[in-house]
Parts: structure tokens; sequence; C-alpha cells
């Protein structure tokens, strides 16, 4: 469970997110939707504290996860390990397909040879890639095609076992088949984590969120579940936007 | 449609013709001193030290050769690990602005020092306070001082070059700094990083007025010890031509140092051309 309560973020003297308060239940898949510039990415990437790395980055407010303020912990690099976050454009780092792979697994100690080994086959099946790389796990990552790459980027995170997924719009930048398969791995995914998707694909949120969140202008509007949401939304500003849809 | 396309063409012979104005006064300079000093290029001029009623009129370079590569690869040695050092702060750990700015304008300001300041500061320090004299660890340490802004310039940028992506996906993986410099950047920016070495010693090949007053003397044997003084070829191409002993050996000696910076350029650009960034590399 993701609780976040009177959440606010600065970039300077610039407010990007007010007083957000919302909750993201687990095992489920949660998806947060609203016009560009709306704070969704800020939002994703202050849940796992990446938002930190920028300069200028100031917040106030608290976020829950399994009870513990991730805002307390003195390492936001234990929380990023905790809460995954795949990023729009799918990185390929400059080693082979294991090696991208084993690379978070190496850092935290793993140096037993078949723990590894059964890391690379366990997290590449899990995304649905070992099929169709299992014979050239050796070749660069970067030869891969994009719907490849993104569910490598996913393997990459799962192979450090996060408790959360957070997804900044996974598939804006792929094919139909891609994103199906992508969003066939979320749902299979969200049985064992607490995924939160930002997306401005609505027919997306619809098929895989049990719950969706509206946010606009760095607030968050309303939130209730997917179907619901859709078919009555209560403000005026979530009808206007969904009235496109 | 038409003017449009002369001018495209106008833009384009004035930029050609400044590269082509560039390799000319660089083969002039070849070829000036190919002419001059050619006769004067034996086995003997490269394997014997300078003789004569006055110093270098006859005999030959060796001990500044030797001088010159032993004053190098002292310098950088001594410069480039504190210049990556400072290079990876500025790139990977440095979170405040003011401050990377504030290092900047010191680098850049090095940069722009006269060489003979910084033979100066190499004099008042090396020579005289720690007490090492003329010498040839006097002389290395003043050119490592004058390459290191250069050093960190260049380093900066190859670390710059690699893609910023591969940062932020280690760190969404709550991997340290350092391993991903270490596993991944480094790795990336290698063939630059050396690049950047040998262009240093090139700038340090050339510099006469820092090892003027700390290092380089009219005649020495070739370096054996970092506390005695060491010939140099820019300071004795210097003395040849200023003291009028021999003018042939003067072009002669200037042949080899411009070969010998060729080379450090040469073998720079080809590292970054010829070497991408390893794959799978692992520390």
């Amino acid at each position: 469970m993701i609780n976040i309560e009177k959440l606010s973020t600065f970039f300077f003297r610039e407010q990007v997110l007010y007083d957000i308060t919302a909750r993201f239940r687990s095992y489920s898949v949660s998806a947060i939707i609203g016009p560009s510039g709306g704070g969704k990415t800020t939002l994703l990437k202050s849940i796992n504290r990446t938002a930190e790395l920028i300069a200028g980055y100031r917040h106030c407010g608290k976020i829950y996860v399994n009870n513990q303020d991730i805002f307390d912990l003195p390492d936001g690099a234990a929380v990023r390990r905790m809460a995954g976050l795949v990023l729009q454009k799918p990185v390929a780092l400059p080693f082979s397909i294991k090696e991208n792979v084993l690379f978070g697994p190496r850092y935290y100690g793993g140096t037993d040879q078949s723990t590894l080994e059964a890391t690379v086959e366990h997290v590449l099946t899990a995304v649905g890639l070992w099929s169709e790389v299992k014979d050239k796990l050796h070749a660069p990552a970067r030869e891969l095609s994009g719907g490849q790459l993104q569910r490598l980027a996913i393997a990459r995170i799962l192979a450090v076992d996060p408790q959360i997924l957070l997804l900044d719009e996974p598939c804006s930048s792929l094919d139909i088949n891609s994103t199906r398969l992508i969003e066939d791995l979320i749902l299979q995914l969200s049985k064992h984590l607490t995924v939160v998707i930002v997306t401005h694909n609505l027919n997306q949120a619809k098929r895989i969120a049990d719950t969706t969140y509206f946010m606009q202008a760095g607030c968050m509007l309303e939130s209730n579940k997917t179907e619901r949401l859709f078919a009555q939304p209560e403000l005026p500003a979530t009808q206007e936007f969904l009235a496109h849809f | 449609m038409k003017t449009r396309h002369y001018q495209e063409s106008l833009w384009y012979f004035t930029f050609c013709a400044s590269g082509i104005l560039l390799a000319g006064v660089l083969i002039a300079i070849l070829g000036l001193l190919l002419f001059r000093g050619s006769n004067e290029l034996t086995w003997e001029f490269l394997t014997t030290g300078p003789k004569g009623l006055f110093l270098g009129m006859e005999g030959g370079i060796y001990p500044a050769i030797m001088g010159t590569i032993a004053l190098l690869v002292i310098a950088t040695s001594a410069a480039t690990l504190p210049a990556l050092a400072t290079a990876v702060y500025l790139t990977e750990y440095s979170t405040s602005s003011r401050f990377s700015w504030v290092i900047d304008i010191i680098i850049r300001s090095m940069v722009g020092l006269p060489s003979i300041l910084i033979g100066l500061f190499g004099y008042a320090f090396f020579v005289l306070y720690l007490d090492f004299g003329i010498s040839l660890i006097s002389g290395a340490l003043t050119l490592a001082i004058m390459v290191f802004p250069t050093l960190v310039i260049l380093m900066r940028d190859a670390l710059c070059s690699v893609n910023a992506d591969y940062r932020l996906a280690g760190l969404l993986l709550g991997v340290s700094r350092w391993y991903i410099l270490r596993r991944v950047v480094l790795p990336q920016a290698a063939p630059s990083l050396f690049g950047a070495v040998l262009l240093a010693m090139g700038h340090a090949a050339g510099a006469t007025a820092p090892i003027m007053v700390t290092a380089a003397v009219i005649a020495a044997r070739a370096p054996s010890r970092l506390l005695e003084p060491v010939m140099a070829l820019p300071y004795h191409l210097y003395i040849l031509f200023s003291q009028y002993v021999s003018l042939e050996k003067a072009y002669a000696t200037a042949l080899i140092l411009v070969v010998l910076l060729l080379t450090f350029n040469v073998l720079s650009v080809a590292l970054r051309l010829l070497l991408p960034g390893k794959e799978g590399f692992k520390l």
C-alpha cells in the first residue's frame, strides 16, 4: 500500500504538486491520467525519490509505503530499489542482454553463477522475453526492438526484487502489438506487485487499471474505480477531460 | 532560389578554404623544417649528446629527447589522477551548481595563465621552497600544474559525452553512483580519456617557459635521477636558435619536436575514432 499525505513538491521556487493525498492499493494496477504538465510524472518520481536527484527539488508531506515514511529513510537508493521506475523511453545499458538484467543483482552482491543464471531466466520469462532472447543472451541489448527493450527495462528492475512497479507512459513509443504485450505483463505483475502507471492512453487505463486517478495542474482532483470514473466522473474538470474520450 | 544556392556555395567554399588554409600552414611548417633540417637528421644526431665549442654545434639531441619523454611521462602521471578525480566530481557528484560554477571558472582561468607564470610558481615552490633544485621532478611537477586544467576540461567533456540515460537507468535500480561510474561511465569514456592524456602530453611537450626555470639546462646526460637537471627539446631548440649555435640543428630539433607533438595528437584522435566505448566491460 502506498499512502500519500499532503504531498507538495517544488523545483526551486516553482510549486509542481499541491497537497496531493492518495492511496494506491497493493497488488493492483493504479492508473494516473490527466493533461500534460499536470504533475503526474513528478508524483511518480516522488514515490521512489528519483525526483530528489533533480537540482532544486524539495517537498513537504509524507509518502508511506507499508506504513514507513519513505522520506524518513536515510538512503534514497534503497527506496529506488524497493519501488522500480520504468521510463517512457527504454534504456539499454551498453552491455549484453544478460548483463543488462544482472546489472542490479551484481551490485547487490550476487556472485553465485547458478543463482545469477536462474535470475536471468526467471525475470526474462516473467516479462515474456525468454523465448525470444534465450539464444542470444550475449548479444548487445541495443539490438532489441522498442517493445523488447521496454520489457528488458522491466526485467532489469524485477531482477532487484522490488515491491512496487512505477511506469511512466511505458507504451507511448510502442506499436499496438508491443503495447498489448506490456499491458498483459503489467496485469500479470500486479498479482505480486503494487503497480502505478502514468498514461495518456485512456483506453489503456480502462483496460488494465483497477483504480484511476485524475490529476490536473498539480492537484489530485478525483479518483475512483476505473469503470466508475469513466462512466460517472464527478467533477466538471474530469468530465471535460473525459469528454474527448 | 538561385541566389540561395550561390550563397550556400559561397559559405561552403569559405569554410572549406579556411580548412585548407589551416592544413596549408601545417604543411608549410613541416616542409620548411624538412627542407632546412633533414640534412642534419642522422642516426648520430638522434643517438648522441651535444658537442662542440658551443654545445650543440655538433653531436645530437639524444639527452634532450629522453629528457622530454621523462618530463612528459612524470608530468602526465602526476596530473592524470587528480584531473580525472576533479572531472568525475564535476560531472558525476557535484550537486551544487554554484560550487561547480566556481570550480569551472577557476579551471578555465588556469588554462589562460601564461606558461611563464606557471614556471615562476614552479621555481618558487618546487625549486626553492621544497628545495628540489633545477631538476627533472621540479620541471615535471610544474608541467603537471600547467596541463592539469586542460586535462580536467578534456576529461569532463569525455565523461559528459557518455549517454546520461545510462546513469539514470542505473540510479533507478538503487545502485550507487560509484558503481555506475565503474561499470558504465568510465569504460564508455575510456578512449576519450586516453585521448585527453595524449593531447595533454602534446601540450606539455611543446612548453618551454615552465621548464626553462625549473628543469632544463644546456647540457646534461640522459635523465637517470629525479633530482638532476635534464635537457629538453623545446629548451634545446630555444638555445640553438637564440644563441645562433646552429640553425640547421635547430630546424632538425624542431622537426623531431613537431613529429613528437603530431604523434600525440594523431594517436589521440585515432583512439577516439577507432575505439568505441567498451561493451560489457567488467572491473
